[in-house]
């Protein structure tokens, strides 16, 4: 417990004989930047080491990159049988989402995960909801050691697509900016969604570890990751729009591909029904993903604080039922 | 056959470990029954789980997809049927003895047997595509060659499942395959339960 000097007291806390100590309930209470940003980065520490530090390093790399690079065989092999002969703009297409997909998916499942090993297996959370910083801070932290993860897995998806299945990818075209740009805005909205989940997660049990695949499968079918948005049925295609996800995606593909097939435009598409042309511009894309991931980002934090506040209220973050 | 593997890998392969860490493993071990009988009923429920999810996939692909399937030899499709089932739920229990073994190693194997293992059994393409590798899938994976018996037998004469045995021979393989799983699942459960005993992490959590 934090013990300070009071206002006026010269002696302080552990000052001359009699003194008095008075709880510094700003400490305690964790407040202010530099005490979230101390408990983002330790919680992604502890993350990081949970996810990791049970085994060697060359078995968590193959874990890691496994999955990835299998998944990305499976749609290479399956769009080159599909479609003849492999168009070399498709197989872009599709590398480059599969292998996004791969951070994606973990980086919705980390918040959501977090509370189900806390709650269920380690039966920590109650502990960590009393400690001095909060609760969605650590998820955060959690969620983003699990994004790197993922991230790492992308990365090692690539690098596999260009130096084994011969993906043509010319620095030279790359418009790095817009990469950046798109990569750094896209976490914020899958930390959102991983924070939407953990907010469901804290008011369900059984079956629950399984809601971050659901809902990402739900995802994949809306935001353009194998196939364009243009094939889909105009209600899907317009939650596919405003899904920032999609944008993503499309950002990616922009900054890494700029004469690539488009998963939003084309023809036949409702993007160009209603704006007249044939694909977003880069600009366009980047408004659209913060836009998009700003209302989903704010509608995933209200959410959760209502979902914390009732999880609290029904005695909900200890209640473990071995699921 | 996507819901019966996902069923074999989350709910039998990794349920004896989820079971230690939340402290119930020791109850199995002191129920009065042998592992495989309580493996074996773990199997059947999972297997009534699956098959609704099945059969909804099924309705689905059929009533909005249009899928056709053309069946030439129901009574092979039932025979084929079960004994992938027989096998999938044999390597099942192999792996959940595996399992016992293993602590935080058992989560990712898990997911390492999903993605992995779809690729090389053929699970969104044909399995003779895939050449050589595809061919060790079917004698070494039960969903490979189970998944390609059936194919043969839900879309006969298909141009494009070529490559492979005859849905008969794999009907043999997975024979074969149901009945190694068993046995071999049956002795790794008495020698790991023991090692386990003899190691005493049977009840050893969060590792």
């Amino acid at each position: 417990m934090a013990v300070t000097a009071a206002p006026g007291d010269p002696h302080g806390a552990t000052g001359g004989m009699g003194a008095r100590p008075v709880f510094d309930s700003a400490r305690a209470e964790g407040g202010g930047i530099g005490d979230t940003v101390r408990a983002l980065r330790t919680s992604m520490l502890l993350g990081w080491r949970v996810e990791s530090n049970w085994t060697d390093p060359v078995l968590f790399f193959i874990y890691t990159v496994a999955k990835p690079v299998a998944s990305l065989l499976l749609l290479v092999v399956m769009v080159g049988i599909v479609g003849g002969a492999t168009d070399p703009a498709v197989q872009t297409f599709v590398v480059l989402g599969s292998a996004l997909w791969a951070m994606l998916v973990a980086g919705i499942a980390g918040p959501a995960w977090s509370v189900l090993e806390d709650r269920e297996r380690y039966r920590m959370l109650k502990y960590l909801y009393v400690s001095p910083a909060t609760l969605l801070v650590l998820l955060v932290g959690r969620g983003g050691a699990r994004i790197a993860t993922g991230a790492m897995g992308t990365a090692v998806a690539l690098a596999f697509a260009v130096v084994v299945l011969g993906l043509r990818i010319d620095p030279a075209t790359v418009d790095w900016a817009l990469l950046a740009v798109t990569l750094v805005l896209g976490v914020v909205p899958i930390m959102a969604l991983g924070v939407l989940l953990a907010a469901i997660c804290l008011q369900t049990r059984q079956e629950s570890w399984s809601y971050p695949d659901a809902f990402a499968g739900a995802l994949f079918l809306v935001s353009g990751v194998v196939f364009p948005l243009a094939v889909l049925p105009d209600p899907l295609e317009l939650l596919g729009l405003v899904n920032p996800i999609t944008w993503w995606l499309a950002g990616v593909r922009l900054a890494v591909v700029p004469d690539g097939p488009t998963s939003i435009g084309g023809t036949g598409s409702l993007w160009t029904a209603i704006t007249g042309t044939y694909a977003p511009d880069a600009p366009t894309t980047v408004v659209a993903l913060f836009v998009t991931g700003a209302l989903v980002t704010l509608a995933g934090t209200a959410i959760y604080v209502s979902s914390e506040r009732r999880a609290r209220d029904l005695g909900l973050l200890d209640r473990t039922t071995g699921s | 056959m996507a819901a019966f593997w996902l069923n074999v890998v989350w709910m039998m392969a990794s349920q004896l470990y989820w079971e230690k860490s939340q402290g119930n493993l020791e109850l199995y071990f002191a129920a009065p029954m042998h592992l495989m009988a309580v493996l074996l009923g773990m199997a059947v429920g999972g297997l009534v789980m699956s098959s609704t999810r099945a059969a909804a996939i099924l309705v689905i692909s059929t009533l909005v997809f249009g899928v056709e399937f053309h069946v030439e030899q129901w009574g092979l499709v039932v025979v084929v049927f079960v004994l992938t089932l027989a096998a999938l739920y044999g390597l099942g229990m192999v792996m959940a003895s595996l399992f016992l073994l293993w602590g935080r190693e058992a989560f990712h194997m898990t997911n390492l047997m999903i993605e992995p293992v779809y690729f090389v059994s053929g699970m969104n393409f044909p399995i003779g595509r895939l050449g050589t590798l595809g061919a060790i899938a079917i004698v070494t994976i039960p969903l490979a060659v189970g998944l390609d018996a059936m194919r043969q037998l839900v879309f006969a004469g298909a141009p494009y499942l070529t490559g492979t045995p005859p849905p008969e021979v794999e009907a043999v393989i997975l024979l074969v395959m149901a009945v190694v799983f068993t046995l071999l699942a049956r002795r790794l459960i008495t020698a790991i339960e023991r090692m386990a005993r003899a190691r005493g992490s049977l009840s050893i959590r969060w590792q």
